[in-house]
């Protein structure tokens, strides 16, 4: 599978989505091939802070579009899977194009204490953050993946740190992390 | 690379804000491109502002010292401003764009609060005036399609072509993205895009073709720059 | 109490030798600016204000024939100086060369309108009192909207970038995290400090 790559300072999991206002030809033309064929790829790359992420991707698909006040197009995208990245072309129109291939993230994880509270704090969130809530065409999905993810892209972290959890093998490790940040006077009461 | 800078009294005159809204947008575009102009113009406004809030210097404007700032109120003036505690809130611009000969060019930003008319179409040209009220001077996005040229002229005043996108050349040899080419009268030039270009032009007279049969297309010259 | 702290303006003194230079106190107005864009304090903003008005006052005088409209080059750009002074970046440069550029603009764009009768403002396009840094050559550079807003939004103040941030990127800011949970920004901020450095240590220090 061969689709369009289109490098952005975001970090998105399975089911996580966002955003992004679209208005370079080169993407614009991504966004026509996308609703043709597969979606496309949003490549965690931070300019700013010279990130560029080698071993994974957000393969993501358009749910939603919309304009802005100024005309230009707004789309919502959601992560499909993470993928990995081969043979990164750039075409005539400077936009890149790579072969795609999905590897694995977590595997389902049930809840337990801490992610059922992490549920109702996330929950709070949405419910405050109207806009938030409205991408997320109101589907909290009450289950232990989805709410470390979506607190993982929320958390104000710098997206090296947060590109660690793109590993399948680090649901603890994440749960832990986000535990610790949100949850951190709870665990102090239990110990 | 870039190779054609704005020269330094042009700078200096940028800085003291001298210049008409054509030549420093022109000059900021590439200023933006060019980090040696911009360290450049950085040193420059800093000299200005020494310059300026100099007590010293500031002597040499006062001529009369009783009717200097007898008139003015500062009191007052210290109060309205300070009535209210907002600060102003900066919204990052939007991104504008102009489509010429269907191709769609994303603006610099220095041109984006700027009028432009309705392009026309001339050949392999297309130009969309911008309406900047400065009167002789005339300010454009120049879009040349792969192959086009502009006919061999010259100049009553001068003219500058900043390369926003794409490239040509003349007989001086080839321009890239980011050069600042300002002409005068001296010159005459005629430029040619291989892969086509995209260019802002600042003219301050027609332009005036030189070679046989572009002699005819004299009456038009004031509808290419 | 304004008209207190206010005994403007202030002539030539006269014991300034002539061709000496009045030595300014850089450091002092940067404080001021500082203080006026953090406190919206009005004390630093007066001292300003008397240090710079009359100065722009000459300056305008020079350019404009008539003292209405020099008043008006000091007026708007005192204003601005009140309203922008967050715009303002001490690491970047002197507090004269960014109130010299407020002015400079402020010059520009009344001349333009006296000469060519346009009431545009296009001088903060030519010259940015926020002035972001130059921008690196791009292999990368997409130009999606909140990426190319990334610097600028830095030069807000904080709680500016939370909202800015807040409609760009799903991302909390430590400002709204704390207000979610309820806790001191403090607190949220040792948090994912220790988070992080936790996370640091399990992975080796690989990771920033």
């Amino acid at each position: 599978m061969n689709l369009p790559v289109f490098p952005l300072p975001i970090f998105l999991l399975p089911d996580g989505v966002t955003r992004l206002r679209i208005f370079e030809p080169r993407y614009l033309k991504m966004v026509r091939m996308a609703t043709q064929n597969q979606g496309f790829v949003v490549l965690l790359n931070d300019q700013k802070n010279k990130l560029f992420e080698k071993n994974w991707a957000s393969w993501v698909e358009i749910i939603n579009f919309d304009q802005d006040q100024d005309g230009l197009l707004l789309i919502d995208v959601k992560c499909k899977a993470l993928v990995k990245l081969a043979n990164i072309t750039v075409d005539e129109d400077k936009l890149r194009h790579a072969d795609v291939s999905t590897i694995n993230h977590w595997p389902i994880n049930e809840h337990d204490d801490t992610t059922e509270k992490l549920a109702s704090s996330l929950l709070e969130v949405f419910e405050q953050n109207e806009p938030l809530n409205a991408m997320y065409q109101a589907k909290f999905e009450d289950k232990a993946n989805w709410v470390v993810s979506r607190w993982l892209e929320l958390l104000p972290v710098k997206l090296a740190a947060k590109s660690v959890f793109a590993d399948a093998k680090s649901y603890e490790q994440a749960k832990q992390f986000v535990e610790s940040i949100v949850l951190n006077e709870q665990l102090k009461v239990k110990s | 690379m870039i190779k054609h800078h704005p020269s330094q009294e042009l700078l200096q005159a940028f800085v003291n804000g001298e210049l008409p809204a054509s030549l420093s947008a022109g000059v900021a575009i590439h200023a933006d491109m060019c980090p040696a102009c911009q360290a450049n113009i950085a040193n420059l406004t800093e000299q200005a502002a020494e310059n300026s809030f100099e007590q010293a210097f500031l002597h040499q404007f006062v001529v009369d010292e009783s009717d200097d700032i007898s008139d003015i109120d500062f009191d007052r003036m210290f109060e309205e401003i300070t009535q209210t505690d907002d600060l102003a809130s900066v919204t990052p611009s939007q991104a504008k764009f102009v489509t010429l000969k269907g191709k769609e060019y994303k603006l610099p930003k220095q041109l984006q609060h700027m009028e432009f008319a309705s392009p026309m179409n001339l050949g392999k040209l297309a130009r969309s005036r911008i309406n900047l009220g400065e009167g002789e001077i005339h300010s454009s996005l120049l879009h040349i399609d792969p192959g086009g040229s502009v006919p061999q002229h010259t100049h009553h005043g001068y003219e500058l072509t900043l390369l926003l996108e794409g490239s040509f050349s003349d007989d001086m040899g080839e321009y890239h993205v980011g050069d600042f080419i300002l002409l005068d009268q001296n010159h005459d030039h005629s430029p040619v895009s291989e892969n086509g270009c995209l260019c802002f032009t600042v003219a301050n007279d027609a332009l005036h073709f030189t070679k046989g049969f572009n002699k005819l297309l004299n009456p038009f010259g004031s509808l290419i720059y | 109490m304004v008209q207190a702290q206010m005994n403007l303006p202030t002539k030539p003194s006269g014991v300034t030798s002539k061709g000496m230079k009045e030595q300014v106190d850089h450091r002092q107005l940067s404080q001021w600016l500082i203080a006026v864009a953090e406190q919206r304090d009005r004390q630093a903003f007066a001292c300003l204000f008397k240090f710079f008005a009359p100065k722009i006052l000459r300056i305008a005088q020079s350019k404009f024939n008539q003292e209405a409209q020099a008043s008006e080059v000091v007026q708007e750009t005192m204003s601005n100086v009140w309203r922008k002074a967050h715009l303002f970046d001490n690491a970047k440069g002197a507090a004269t060369t960014w109130v010299y550029t407020v002015m400079r603009n402020v010059t520009f764009d009344m001349l333009r309108k006296v000469q060519s009768n346009r009431e545009d403002t296009l001088s903060d396009d030519f010259w940015p009192i926020a002035e972001s840094v130059v921008a690196e050559e791009d292999t990368f550079s997409d130009h999606l909207e909140k990426d190319k807003i990334l610097s600028c939004i830095d030069e807000l103040p904080e709680n500016q970038q939370q909202v800015v941030k807040g409609f760009y990127f799903m991302e909390m800011s430590q400002e709204q995290l704390a207000k979610h949970l309820n806790l001191p920004l403090g607190t949220i901020k040792s948090r994912l400090r220790l988070a992080l450095a936790k996370l640091r240590a399990q992975l080796g220090g690989k990771h920033d």
